[in-house]
C-alpha cells in the first residue's frame, strides 16, 4: 500500500479527520435528501464505481 | 458562480438547494480544504488544472511552478484522466513534497474540485435558466 492509514485509522483520509469529517457529512447528505430514491442513487454509486474500476 | 442549466430550478434560483443542506454542507468542506495545511496556492494550481482538464476553463498549465506545485498538478490531472494511472514514482515524488496530512487533505481537494467540476460540466446547457450554485465565493 503506498499510503497506510495512520495508527488507529482505517483510511488514509483518517490523517485529515477535520477535512474527512466535513466530507462525510456531505456524502450523508447526499444519500439522506433529495428527491431521488435511495436505491435509484445506489445503482449511480455501483455503476459509477464499475466506470472508474473502484472495488468499494 | 452564475451558469445556465438545464434543470428545472426557478430563474436565479440555487441549485444546491434542491438537496436539503447539501449546499451547507459542500460549502463547509470546501472550507475546510484551504485550512488544512495544504499551500493555498498549491491548492489553487490543482483546481485549476482540473477544470482545465474537464474543460470548464482555459488553462496555460503550471509552467514556473515549484516542485511540489507540479507534482501536486500532475496528480491532479492523473486522477481526472485515470486515478489507476498514478505511479509508484508519482506517489513517490508527491511523499517528497508534502506530509502524509498534507496529502490526505490535498487528495480529498483534488476530489471535490473534480467533482464540482463535472458536476458543473454536466448540469450546464446553452441557452438554459441562469441559476447559481453558490459553493466557492460563499
Amino acid at each position: 500500500m503506498r499510503f497506510a492509514p495512520p495508527p488507529g485509522g482505517t483510511s488514509f483520509f483518517d490523517y485529515s479527520p477535520d477535512v474527512f469529517r466535513a466530507f462525510n457529512v456531505v456524502y450523508g447528505r447526499l444519500w439522506s435528501e433529495g428527491s431521488l430514491d435511495q436505491p435509484t442513487k445506489e445503482v449511480a454509486r455501483l455503476r459509477n464505481a464499475r466506470a472508474v474500476d473502484c472495488g468499494i | 458562480m452564475v451558469f445556465s442549466t438545464w434543470l428545472p430550478v426557478e430563474l436565479g434560483g440555487e441549485v444546491l438547494d434542491l438537496i436539503p443542506g447539501a449546499g451547507e454542507a459542500l460549502r463547509e468542506l470546501y472550507a475546510s480544504l484551504w485550512d488544512a495545511g495544504v499551500d493555498p496556492a498549491v491548492l489553487d494550481a490543482c483546481r485549476t488544472a482540473i477544470e482545465s482538464a474537464i474543460g470548464t476553463r482555459p488553462h496555460d498549465g503550471a509552467r514556473g511552478a515549484d516542485a511540489a506545485t507540479q507534482a501536486a498538478v500532475m496528480f491532479s490531472e492523473q486522477y481526472v484522466v485515470d486515478a489507476h494511472g498514478v505511479t509508484d514514482a508519482q506517489a513517490a515524488g508527491l511523499h517528497e513534497h508534502f506530509t502524509d496530512d498534507q496529502l490526505a487533505a490535498l487528495t480529498t481537494a483534488i476530489a471535490t474540485f473534480d467533482a464540482l467540476a463535472r458536476v458543473r460540466a454536466v448540469l450546464a446547457a446553452a441557452g438554459g435558466t441562469p441559476a447559481m450554485f453558490t459553493v466557492e465565493e460563499a
